[in-house]
């Protein structure tokens, strides 16, 4: 073993590239725990497959395809193409998350003890890195990345250089996991940490729930980050408890580790965010949108699709309705939260507010189905990216928000802060601040 | 290897989604995606590039989504490389498990002008742009990286692979 100091991500390649230790910059291959594509990118990987000339799979158990960017099929290409995945997964034995299994691979993953610290997690996906929210290294890859990782449980990557980013203070009542994700993004930049592997550390992080943890190691994508990760403790051992059984390790950076940069954030009293389109650094304070009428409001995705965003968004929806001009969609991020949220009535609130609530998966956040955007419309979203023309028409534009500001700003038919609507509310204010 | 066309710009964070937009995402002929390649910035391009010419972008090209039909789009439109300040990383390494050539390089992203005649060696290391006289020297890539290059693309190089490590303990 090495007595150098390492990061956590040199720590968890090392381990899975059988080396002692790791610098930044080495170009190494490791071994990989888990390997997944979506529905839509899949028959991209299995034609990268069929060209390398692979028969096997590695180790079927350990690569899964999760149905959640066009499920339930939404056009005959889409059905074609699932057909075709799941004869290839009944050949080889993988498994395949459907439509009523399936969710967002970002959020099912994690819930069904598929990913666990130290533990190297690879997708062809570019928000893989969520993973890192439990202290797993996950990266994003391409689809040739996943075939050869199918075919070898092998990847190759350059051993990228640490950050760190800290995050003290307490923000104000109505802010969320997002807007401090917003305010990174609007600090550092779209290429602030380029090929970095991020560290979260703080006592920000540590005070959030798994839910709010996800959701900054997802946004940190934006960031060009190449993974982020937050340090494994009692909140994540008691979420892993019912859902991984058997003994995972920890590993956690070393003390005198080497950083390329160490970020800090001081996030108290940081109020409500809004990033305007078309990139999503640019986040203002909500006041300064506040008013702009919207088309179409999306609440859901891999960055804040989970119960907890349900939760706070349906604490401002309770008792109110969305607005006439305004279409709400509401997607929960797997069947596990649809049916917390349906547990909890929240779905009943979505519904007598007039939102549409959807089946869990991306949605239309890649501008694929259930909620695309027409040339001159304009929706607020709660995910992590507002590219021109991401969510449909080359003309249409993109905001991003928290679930409460985007269900404050529904019930308005405009962007509003959820002081605004809900007033003075002490306890929706508090649901709404759960992670 | 050289390679000579001439340069197309656009500018800084050019995502993927505007790179290939997500309603052309079922296509998989790299003809058909070539057709809508850089439609969501730059949609008079890929009618008007001739096979060869070369890509030239800012900072960050290529951020956001992983969907490997850009960097094939841009192939399949006829663009023989692609230039940058900086990548989106994921877009990067797909570029490279393609086969198609990619130069990091702030030098030369900030040299290059639309319509110049280049001239890229990729054994010398050199883009030269013919218009105005400039040589930028680019960065060589890793050993390894040149060998998935020389195989023209990781699935030919993984091809020579089956039955070993991908990586050789050498690398």
């Amino acid at each position: 073993m090495s007595d150098r100091a390492a990061t956590f991500a040199e720590k968890a390649i090392a381990a899975h590239a059988g080396q002692a230790l790791v610098e930044p910059g080495m170009l190494v291959g490791a071994h990989v725990d888990l390997v997944v594509s979506d529905e839509l990118s899949f028959p991209g990987v299995l034609e990268e497959f069929h060209a390398l000339g692979a028969t096997r799979i590695f180790d079927p158990a350990r690569v899964i395809v999760v149905a959640d960017h066009e499920t339930p099929a939404r056009n005959l290409l889409a059905a074609t193409s699932m057909r075709d995945t799941r004869r290839f997964a009944d050949e080889h034995g993988i498994r395949v998350l459907d439509a009523g299994r399936a969710g967002i691979m970002h959020v099912v993953l994690p819930e069904l003890g598929l990913v666990a610290p130290g533990e190297l997690v690879m997708g062809y996906d570019s928000h893989v890195l969520t993973a890192g929210a439990l202290g797993a290294l996950g990266i994003g890859v391409g689809a040739t990345d996943a075939a050869v990782a199918m075919a070898f449980g092998e990847m190759w990557l350059r051993v990228p250089e640490s950050v760190r980013i800290l995050i003290e203070g307490t923000p104000d009542e109505w802010a969320r996991p997002m807007d401090v994700g917003l305010a990174m993004l609007r600090e550092l930049g779209q290429a602030g940490c380029l090929y970095q592997a991020v560290e979260y550390g703080g006592t920000y992080p540590t005070s959030l729930g798994m839910d709010g943890r996800f959701t900054l190691a997802n946004i940190a994508i934006e960031l060009g980050a190449k993974s982020a990760a937050c340090k494994p403790d009692d909140v994540t051992r008691t979420y892993l408890e019912s859902r991984r059984s058997g003994p995972y390790e920890t590993p956690w950076a070393d003390a005198g580790a080497t950083y390329a940069a160490v970020h800090e954030f001081d996030v108290d009293g940081l109020g409500p965010l809004v990033a305007l389109p078309d990139a999503p650094d640019r986040a203002v304070p909500i006041d300064e949108v506040a008013g702009r009428p919207l088309d179409q409001i999306f609440i859901g995705t891999c960055t804040n699709g989970r119960l907890s965003d349900l939760r706070a968004a349906a604490a401002v929806l309770k008792g109110r309705t969305v607005h006439e001009r305004t279409r709400l969609i509401v997607i929960p991020g797997s069947p596990e939260v649809y049916l917390g949220a349906l547990r909890e009535g929240l779905i009943e609130i979505f519904a007598e507010a007039g939102a549409v609530v959807g089946p869990p998966g991306c949605g239309p956040c890649a501008g694929l189905h259930l909620g695309v955007l027409a040339d001159g419309e304009v929706g607020l979203a709660t995910s992590s990216r507002n590219f021109p023309g991401r969510m449909g028409g080359r003309a249409s534009k993109l905001y991003l928000a928290s679930p409460v500001v985007a269900a404050a700003s529904a019930v308005a038919g405009a962007f509003a802060s959820p002081r605004e609507v809900v007033g003075d509310a002490p306890e929706a204010a508090s649901v709404a601040a759960r992670t | 290897m050289i390679l000579r066309g001439h340069v197309w710009r656009v500018g800084d964070h050019i995502s993927t989604d505007e790179i290939l937009p997500g309603r052309f995402m079922s296509l998989s002929d790299a003809a058909e995606l070539g057709q809508h390649a850089l439609a969501g910035v730059r949609p008079d391009l890929a009618a008007a590039i001739r096979q060869g010419d070369i890509l030239v972008a800012g900072v960050n090209f290529g951020t956001g989504s992983s969907r490997q039909a850009a960097p094939i789009a841009l192939r399949g439109a006829g663009f023989a490389a692609v230039v940058a300040a900086s990548f989106g990383r994921i877009f990067f390494r797909n570029c490279i498990n393609l086969g198609l050539p990619v130069f990091w390089s702030v030098e030369a992203s900030a040299a290059l002008v639309e319509g110049d005649l280049v001239e890229i060696d990729t054994e010398a290391g050199s883009i030269v742009d013919e218009s105005s006289g400039i040589s930028v020297a680019v960065p060589s890539l890793p050993p390894f990286v040149r060998a998935i290059a020389d195989a023209g693309g990781l699935a030919a190089y993984a091809r020579s692979r089956l039955g070993q490590a991908l990586v050789p303990p050498e690398a």
